[in-house]
């Protein structure tokens, strides 16, 4: 982008990125259609004009954060803390890549890592390429009941974890940082069957899951990454149990379980107790 | 009265006909993290998920055998919400029940009857309602 340009698309997308933080801001105490509408309609905006301006980094994260906020609108995906605030992480982001862009500097590796935040969440621009002009297209069709997971394995059977609950996933690590502070970790054998489950080993995967009020690093054998899942709700015979949100049928037939990371965290302080 | 026997290995139990959905055969079934010892597990039927029961646990007489846990059948049952999967070590018999010969001991089992069975010899079994025994909190009931 030339100087020219860089001032343009910034003086363009600026005003609705301080729009979008004000915005999020709001989000975080209810869903509101209107302010829906509007976030999706701000990020599609900041989407195009980066595009027309040939800032593809900008427009690929603008266009993540579109489809995530569609998401959102569509009943697809909560609005989880984790996720509203890793938007709003995101927009002061982009701002501060678009100061950057305009004194010339390079942006490459801060949009790296505006880029791994949002891929935490599964949604991805590869699929759906941004539309560089044009009105806000209406919230694309999903499977109903279908969400995005990440999937694990522990103990030869996999799990699904519902993504809108993942922090960021760690391999072979000894201990996990989020946002400069080190989380707990337990295993997520150990978690699920506290009588039955093997102790984690101290290396291995890590995903990191947020709960009500803090989160946990739960070690698994293998992340085998993440996927559309149709979530089925439990049999209604069943009693309540909190780690579990649902179930899905895989192609084979055989059944998966769906985790609740809320659930999850509840019980990892259990076990981190005994 | 028309009723399946359900065997859980030596243990029989009646349920009538008309509170059964099918039998099927024992897919692999899918454990519960975190669930009661009454719930095996889960399995895939038509779509939905099934939950199966170990059916002498949700009644309260102890943890479920290692030979409720292989159970090669399954017998689809109404339950208080929904259906759920019973493990039965046997296929199901078809028997038309006679008159109670005694009182069950409680709304999960009705009533006693007699079997009679040239090759057992006469036994009983207790007539199950499992609208009332296959609810939540009967199934959720630690042992």
């Amino acid at each position: 982008m030339n100087a020219d340009v860089t001032g343009r698309f910034a003086d363009e997308a600026e005003p609705r990125l301080a729009a979008m933080r004000a915005g999020l801001q709001r989000l975080e105490s209810g869903l509101d259609p209107d302010l829906m509408a509007e976030l999706i309609r701000d990020s599609h905006t900041i989407t195009g004009v980066a595009a027309a301006a040939g800032g593809d980094e900008v427009a690929s994260i603008a266009r993540h954060m579109e489809i995530l906020l569609q998401e959102i609108g569509n009943g697809h995906r909560p609005a989880s803390a984790a996720l509203v605030d890793t938007l709003l992480h995101t927009v002061s982001g982009l701002l501060t890549i678009i100061a950057r862009l305009r004194e010339g500097g390079d942006v490459s590796e801060l949009a790296q890592a505006q880029r791994a935040a949002l891929e935490a969440f599964g949604a991805s621009p590869a699929a759906s390429p941004p539309t560089p002009t044009g009105p806000a297209p209406d919230p694309a069709p999903a499977p109903a009941g279908s969400i995005r997971c990440l999937l694990v394995e522990v103990g030869q059977r996999a799990y699904a974890l519902p993504l809108d609950a993942v922090i960021t996933a760690a391999e072979g690590r000894r201990g996990v940082c989020v946002d400069g502070v080190a989380v707990d970790i337990v295993g997520l054998g150990e978690t699920l069957d506290p009588e039955g489950g093997a102790t984690a080993p101290s290396v291995g995967p890590v995903v990191v899951l947020t709960g009500a009020d803090r989160s946990y690093g739960f070690r698994v054998d293998a992340v085998l990454g993440p996927r559309n899942v149709v979530v089925k709700g439990l049999p209604a015979v069943l009693p309540k149990m909190s780690m579990l949100s649902g179930a899905a049928i895989e192609v084979d037939g055989s059944v998966l379980c769906v985790l609740s990371g809320p659930g999850l965290v509840e019980r990892a302080k259990a076990v981190v107790q005994r | 009265m028309r009723a399946l026997i359900l065997s859980v290995g030596a243990r029989l139990w009646a349920v009538r006909l008309d509170q059964t959905r099918e039998v099927m055969v024992t897919t692999s079934l899918t454990p519960i993290p975190g669930a009661p010892p009454s719930v095996l597990g889960l399995c895939h039927r038509r779509g939905d998920v099934l939950a199966v029961l170990s059916l002498p646990t949700v009644l309260g007489l102890g943890p479920p055998s290692a030979e409720a846990r292989a159970a090669a059948w399954l017998v689809v049952v109404d339950a208080g919400q929904g259906v759920a999967g019973l493990a039965v070590t046997r296929i199901p018999e078809l028997r038309e029940l006679g008159e109670p010969v005694g009182s069950g001991d409680g709304p999960a089992v009705l009533s006693v009857h007699r079997l009679d069975d040239e090759a057992a010899g006469p036994r009983t079994v207790g007539l199950l309602d499992t609208d009332a025994a296959l609810t939540p909190v009967r199934i959720g009931q630690p042992q």
